[in-house]
């Protein structure tokens, strides 16, 4: 029972939960503050705000590529097992299953210097889970098919390719306005570990091949390698420990980690704008409370000799022989537990855009009609394109966004965006940003397409959140 | 206001639509792999296995295995059917016959399988399938030794350690799991 969970649980780990953190309609969307989080080079408006606490940014981002839930689970009269067997045919070793997820503790920001002042400082903690698979199709198979008809076909061990953590994230940025067209900014992240586990460089086969001695002979060659950080105190803790353990963690007693996001807004000319952004430039480094797990070496089996001389002598022969051939093999392809340090390299994402604006010239103060001193603001529609990099253990994902953005009102604003990954060739999205009073209220999902049926759904994303945010206004206060 | 009601509204009647799926389909869910493995092997001449000047009459070999994976409670309960191939060569001038044993935890025999190993000068292989239908598969899973005998038939010249020829096994399981 526990087994069968387990692997429809790995099945769906990616399907109810997008694109591997591809946040298109955030990124630039510079009416929320949380906008900074993409890009700390935004170009930002406010004099301040401030995140309503654990209410701020709550983000969920799942995808997987080759197949969908409507494969799986299609209310059609073919068996389960046959369904699995059909995905299995047509999945690659190359599709993915990724989940991330993000919320903020707070997150509060500021411009120094009042009205005025041409730097904008932002800090806040959020907590991340990050879990990222390759689809191990060659183990799947052996597990769905075994070996049986599958002579001289090898099993590829390097399809075992997973990785998971979770993490604090402990920020603060500048937001520096240099002049009309340039603004840059940067973030300084300090990372909290909580758990770290990968299993990402392994290699290897296992393969059944005509025997010399026997019909059969089985060839494993094993260099595998799972990776833990942070297991070892939770396993110790026990469930009554858990919290305890897990708030310890969270802040700063666990493995440390240094990062920095980088990024730019330049307005060229009147209406033009280009933007670009690198974040989690940084590493993890896995000190204490770490455990490597390692299966490596290589064993041939043609079966188990009788041993005939020993028999006639009247030893054991046979009991010796499988005896030995079990030690053996645990020998050759020992598991170890090792307790190493490591470094783990965050995964780099890369960002960059470039809009169009047209259109009146927005007003954000109630009341107040389009004058003169609107030449100051900012034009209400945009169009532009984006394109999104994330690094990944065998290549980047990329993801190519085209947007359009609209002022609705002077207190609604709208970000559409179609997207082309990995995942899907029609990913529609929508943003809404509201401002009522000072109260900010954002919402955001993509694959709006295929939502109307979750069932052919391959990624999604959503967020949201609350803020309270005090305009820049063009008097002194 | 009105209009984000309306967007925030068909966003979530969008989401709440999943069509015809069947989730309790997962009860279904089950893994029926099949593995051929490997089992027993020998290639022996008649002088390494007739000590000294003497030669071989009757049971001349009897040897008893403690079964390790009848202690693996996974592959006890998973394993529903299984095929057993045994492929003799034997060129020595005498005919033989082997016996492969299995007793439950109470030394009794729950199958006897039965090995005619005739002689065939050119080489030729004798095959022999044994079948453990799932009716049948407890004479594996309650096996927790094994004997394996081997006979010298009576007839035909003595065989000592100048007979020509070989006497050959190969043999293999397939071995059908279904995991729940």
């Amino acid at each position: 029972m526990s087994k069968k969970h387990l692997v429809i649980i790995f099945f769906l780990g990616g399907v109810v939960l997008n694109q591997a953190q591809n946040k298109q309609l955030l990124y630039d969307f510079n009416e929320i503050p949380q906008s900074l989080l993409t890009n700390p080079g935004a170009k930002i408006n406010n004099r301040w705000h401030a995140g309503i606490p654990f209410l701020s940014g709550i983000y969920v981002n799942a995808g997987v590529s080759g197949f969908d839930l409507n494969d799986l689970f299609a209310d059609n009269g073919v068996n389960f097992n046959d369904k699995i067997r059909n995905i299995l045919s047509g999945i690659s070793r190359n599709d993915v299953i990724s989940l991330n997820q993000q919320l903020e503790i707070f997150n509060i920001g500021f411009r120094k210097d009042g009205w005025r002042g041409r730097a904008y400082y932002s800090f806040g903690i959020y907590e991340e889970i990050d879990f990222f698979a390759y689809f191990p199709k060659d183990l799947a198979i052996l597990a769905f098919e075994g070996n049986g008809n599958a002579i001289n076909r090898p099993f590829n061990l390097a399809d075992l390719n997973v990785k998971g953590e979770a993490l604090t994230v402990f920020h603060f940025g500048i937001n520096k306005k240099v002049n009309e067209k340039l603004t840059y900014g940067l973030r300084a992240k300090i990372y909290s570990s909580i758990l770290d586990f990968n299993t990402t460089g392994n290699r290897g086969s296992f393969i059944t091949v005509d025997g010399q001695d026997n019909f059969l002979r089985h060839q494993i060659d094993a260099d595998l390698k799972l990776r833990t950080s942070g297991y070892n105190s939770f396993r110790e803790a026990g469930s009554e420990g858990f919290l305890g353990n897990f708030r310890k963690r969270a802040f700063l007693g666990g493995n440390l980690g240094l990062g920095f996001d980088l990024g730019f807004t330049y307005e060229p000319k009147e209406q033009w704008t280009v933007t670009g952004s690198l974040q989690d430039l940084g590493f993890i480094w896995h000190a204490n409370d770490v455990e490597t797990y390692t299966i490596e070496g290589q064993f041939e089996l043609e079966g188990v000799e009788l041993p005939f001389p020993d028999l006639i002598d009247g030893n054991d022969g046979l009991e010796e022989n499988i005896d030995g051939t079990f030690d053996n093999i645990q020998e050759q392809v020992p598991l170890d537990t090792i307790s190493n340090q490591y470094i783990r390299l965050r995964p780099l994402k890369l960002n960059s855009s470039v809009k169009y604006s047209f259109g009146e010239k927005k007003t954000k103060i109630k009341g107040e009609e389009c004058d003169c001193k609107a030449k100051d603001k900012e034009y209400k529609n945009a169009v532009g394109a984006q394109l999104f990099a994330i690094g990944r253990s065998r290549t980047p994902l990329f993801a190519l966004t085209l947007f359009y953005q609209t002022s609705l009102t002077n207190f609604l604003d709208l970000k559409t965006t179609y997207t082309v990954d990995k995942f899907s060739a029609k990913n529609i999205g929508l943003g809404v940003s509201t401002d009522i009073g000072n109260l900010n209220f954002y919402i955001l999902a993509d694959n709006l397409l295929d939502i109307s049926n979750v069932a052919k759904i391959n990624s999604f994303s959503f967020q949201m959140g609350f803020n309270i945010k005090l305009p820049e206004t063009e008097k002194p206060y | 206001m009105r209009k984000l009601y309306l967007v925030l509204g068909i966003a979530i009647l969008l989401i709440s639509c999943a069509k015809d799926l069947d989730f309790s389909q997962t009860e279904e869910f089950q893994l029926t792999p099949v593995f051929d493995v490997s089992l027993l092997f020998f290639e022996e001449t008649p002088d390494r296995f007739i000590p000294d000047d003497m030669e071989i009459i009757g049971n001349f070999i009897s040897d008893t295995t403690d079964l390790v994976i009848s202690e693996d409670s996974f592959v006890i309960e998973s394993l529903m059917r299984a095929e057993l191939e045994f492929e003799f060569t034997n060129t020595i001038p005498r005919n033989f016959r082997a016996e492969v044993v299995f007793l439950n935890a109470d030394q009794e025999p729950v199958r006897v399988i039965d090995l005619d190993v005739p002689q065939n000068n050119e080489g030729e292989v004798t095959t022999h399938i044994e079948d453990f239908p799932e009716e049948d598969i407890a004479d594996i899973t309650a096996t927790v030794q094994l004997v394996v005998n081997f006979f010298l038939l009576p007839g035909g010249d003595p065989v000592t350690r100048d007979t020509e020829g070989i006497l050959k096994l190969r043999s293999k399981g397939t071995f059908y799991l279904l995991i729940e």
